[in-house]
């Protein structure tokens, strides 16, 4: 009964959290790190408290996006893209019945797949190296032509100005990178920082002006009547819903992929695969396919971020270090074979993010109203204090008046890229694989023979480009650059695409 | 508009204020990482033996530096305040440009610690290239892993272990921890370095590795290190001599002292301002809770059992003792040459 009532607290406090714009799961952790000591007596009992967080939070984050318009965390960002237009236009009771059918269906199967097949998932992981690694950050990075707006040069600001955000801080020889002279910057710029700047404030500010009366749009007709609708399109759509969850799905396994990327790896990829059809609506302006092709990916992506994590103890996401640091304060021996052998360590798992997840969707099919009362809250009460929230969440970086700082040049730049239509989503994703790709190319160079003592072209000569660009010896890095350099060749020459989401 | 605003920002500033306590440990390191989670597990069991409130702030930033400035140049002027350290801090005293300086400070305690080598099973270290990842500070290990894969040198010059790393070491530079495993999980790397609780986790049991050598401990009592009671006949020094038949010596192995010493015997430490009135109180409460079952249990789980120092002058002079001209312009160079690190020679520790 205890693991029943603990999975109903973790559930509500995880959907509680997920509704706070901005605040997601690893927030959502950090604040119950100190609970840890409740359940030294029953480590179990704490797992399965975790993971209904997870759960729960992951999909709460998605009804807030498509609410409200901004991103109930990094993972949920490509869920505001199609779902916030379609609550602008009333069909909020339809895009919330996308995500919790979505939701619901990818993170079930998905963690079904995830913890009852854990120990034969090691296999896969192991496949990645240096090159491989790189290559995938190449593919991720090719996608951000997805999310880029029509106008050419508009993208390519967003994209530089993206990558550039994710250099700051410093080489991966200690060395200061665009920090202009300020120590803070060292540390690079962090996701939430970037987020509240590029999404957060704008947003409310932008409510502000237009003297909003309330942050959740109203919805046309009978709540109920939409929901099923919402069910409708999943299913007439189920291929696409698959697909997002299986794109999250391997995206989660991959060592500090994570985040936005799987969202938006999802979200490129089904409108990729609806080129040249007729849609109902165009993808960026509400179009329910867009919001369920990506809307899966964060609950699959969540769940399979805990496979590298259980298996080698690599967190393949922030949230996924905070679950390995609260299973260590329980004095689980993460990355053991001993632990892949614990029964209960793995039905925990299941049983609280499985039950998180419907128990979620329930709250939100039968709790709505009060969500929505929520969010009827007049706007400035509402936008105060999601500000002091945001603001909140920034301080908790080192607490010091740099914080703030920051957080107010990328509101100000977030302010001037949603004014002359510059892509946010651009900005993110080239945020988001910036660093990594830094990273791994230059390990991929040194262990295929760059030697950075030598200067000049000597260092680049003698690195074996033969053996890297071999297909028998690395077939995912040759498969992951040449369907980089397609996606990009193809979202560059083709003028109809884009998002025009900015 | 002005209103609402400033009704937001009002809230803020409360909530901000509202997370200050009384005793504030600050950490250098995001929430998560190996310091942060000890910084918790510190504060919780303290709170008991201090009798008040104890928080955590974080304070991250490059190589967890500016926090400790941060420490130095403000915090702790207040009576409260409790520095938390780790070994990567030593290192970066010798090393990088920074405001912190240990003789300022008081020590409450700090855990005398060790660090776990592996390597490919079987590999030999007298033939073939090896392969080792690094992260973004110096690291004493692949300075012993050179030593031992080179062994001795002619004068056993820095300059001639240099060239011997150049021919037979791939160093990859920027590879966080958890990368660190996978890639010697894939064989992408030949070595691997792990705190000893997490290489009993990760490690022990598991085939295709090998325990290659530890760093063993200080004696303070001696002055000297000594094998690691954890890990019985791993010691690097005698590790070496097994391999080749002599005792490590020359400019390398004094660059390797300096900074081990000065990263493990400080890898997790406590530290107040000199002069403050509540040091005696805060070093009672930490003797207290080395002694309490419970909580060393905790503690322990996290770091594996190791003994606690807590007389800091005496830590002090000790790794005071290992500064010299040429120690620290050896390590300096094996820094920048080795793997591509900026640092700099600092004469003001010889003082």
């Amino acid at each position: 009964m205890d693991y029943v009532i603990w999975a109903l607290i973790g559930t509500m406090y995880g959907m509680l959290v997920g509704i706070i714009p901005i605040a997601g799961v690893t927030t959502a952790l950090i604040t119950v790190f100190s609970m840890g000591t409740y359940f030294m007596a029953d480590p179990y009992l704490g797992l399965v408290f975790l993971t209904a967080i997870v759960a729960s939070c992951a999909s709460a984050d998605s009804y807030t996006s498509i609410l409200t318009g901004i991103p109930g965390a990094s993972t949920t960002a490509a869920c505001v893209i199609d779902g916030y237009p379609m609550a602008k236009k009333g069909q909020a009771a339809r895009a919330m019945g996308i995500a919790i059918t979505d939701s619901t269906f990818n993170g079930v199967i998905f963690a079904a797949l995830t913890f009852f097949l854990l120990p034969y998932y090691g296999k896969i992981i192991v496949l990645f190296g240096r090159p491989e690694f790189l290559g995938f950050m190449m593919m991720a990075l090719a996608c951000v032509g997805f999310v880029a707006s029509k106008n050419v040069f508009l993208s390519i600001i967003a994209i530089i100005f993206g990558l550039a955000v994710g250099m700051v801080g410093e080489t991966v020889t200690s060395k200061p990178r665009l920090t202009f002279g300020w120590e803070y910057l060292q540390n690079g710029i962090g996701m939430v920082v970037l987020l509240s700047g590029l999404f957060g404030v704008p947003e409310l500010l932008d409510g502000f002006r237009r003297k909003l009366k309330s942050a959740a749009p109203p919805m046309d007709g009978n709540y109920f009547d939409g929901l099923r609708e919402g069910f409708g399109d999943c299913k007439k759509n189920w291929r696409d819903m698959a697909r997002g969850g299986l794109i999250g799905f391997v995206t989660g396994l991959l060592p500090g992929v994570g985040g936005a990327v799987g969202d938006f790896l999802a979200y490129g990829a089904t409108k990729a695969a609806h080129k040249g059809k007729n849609q109902e609506v165009p993808f960026g302006e509400g179009n329910p396919v867009g919001l369920l092709g990506c809307e899966g990916a964060n609950n699959a992506q969540k769940v399979s971020s805990m496979i590298p994590a259980c298996l080698f103890g690599i967190p393949a996401a922030p949230f996924a270090a905070m679950v390995m640091a609260i299973c260590m304060y329980f004095g689980m021996e993460i990355g053991t074979p001993d632990l892949l052998q614990d029964l209960n360590f793995t039905n925990s798992l299941a049983f609280g993010y499985i039950f998180g997840t419907i128990g979620v969707a329930l709250l939100s099919i039968f709790c709505y109203k009060y969500i929505l009362k929520v969010l009827e809250v007049p706007f400035w009460i509402y936008a105060a204090f999601i500000l002091a929230v945001i603001v909140y969440a920034n301080m908790q970086y080192t607490g010091g008046w740099e914080d703030l700082a920051l957080l107010t040049i990328l509101s100000a730049i977030g302010c001037v890229c949603k004014y002359f239509n510059i892509s946010r989503p651009a900005i993110l994703v080239a945020y988001v694989v910036a660093f990594k790709i830094d990273q791994y190319f230059w390990g991929t160079l040194q262990l295929y023979g760059y030697k950075q003592w030598k200067a000049g072209y000597a260092a680049w000569a003698d690195i074996r480009w033969l053996d890297l660009f071999n297909i028998y010896n690395h077939p995912i890095f040759v498969i992951c650059i040449v369907i980089a350099v397609g996606i990009f060749i193809n979202s560059v020459i083709r003028k109809d695409k884009g998002i025009d989401y900015t | 508009m002005i209103k609402k605003l400033l009704l937001g920002a009002v809230a803020s500033i409360f909530m901000v204020s509202s997370a200050l306590a009384d005793y504030t440990l600050i950490v250098p390191q995001a929430p998560g990482k190996g310091t942060s989670v000890w910084g918790e597990i510190i504060a919780k069991n303290l709170e008991k033996f201090i009798g008040e409130p104890v928080v955590v702030r974080h304070i991250p930033g490059a190589r967890d530096i500016p926090g400790f400035n941060k420490f130095h140049k403000s915090l702790r002027f207040d009576d409260k305040t409790i520095m938390v350290a780790h070994g990567g801090n030593g290192v970066s005293y010798l090393l990088d440009k920074i405001d912190y300086n240990y003789f300022d400070y008081e020590l409450m305690g700090s855990m005398n610690n060790d660090i776990v080598l592996g390597k490919q099973a079987g590999k030999d270290e007298k033939s073939g290239t090896w392969t080792i990842a690094g992260g973004s500070g110096f690291e004493p290990d692949a300075a012993a892993a050179a030593m031992l894969v080179c062994g001795p040198q002619g004068n056993n010059t820095i300059d001639e272990y240099l060239a011997c790393w150049r021919e037979r070491f791939v160093w990859v530079n920027g590879v966080s921890g958890g990368e660190k495993r996978l890639g010697f999980k894939n064989g992408e790397f030949d070595v691997a370095r792990e705190s000893p609780a997490a290489w009993k986790r990760f490690y022990t049991g598991i085939p295709g590795n090998e325990l290659w050598f530890t760093h063993g401990i200080l004696d303070l009592e001696n002055n000297v290190q000594i094998a690691d009671p954890n890990f019985p006949n791993t010691q690097f020094e005698d590790v070496y001599e097994k391999l080749w038949g002599e005792a490590p010596k020359g400019d390398l192995y004094n660059a390797y002292k300096l900074t081990r010493n000065w990263r493990d015997a400080i890898q997790k430490s406590l530290w107040v301002n000199k002069g403050n009135p509540n040091a005696a109180k805060v070093k009672a409460a930490v003797t207290a809770m080395i002694n309490d079952p419970v909580a060393s249990k905790e503690i322990y789980a996290k770091t594996g059992v190791y003994p606690w120092i807590q007389d800091g002058p005496a830590l002090l002079k000790a790794l005071k003792s290992l500064i010299t001209e040429k120690a620290l312009k050896d390590a300096v160079k094996w820094n920048q040459e080795a793997y591509g690190f900026p640092s700099i020679y600092k004469p003001e520790l010889l003082k």
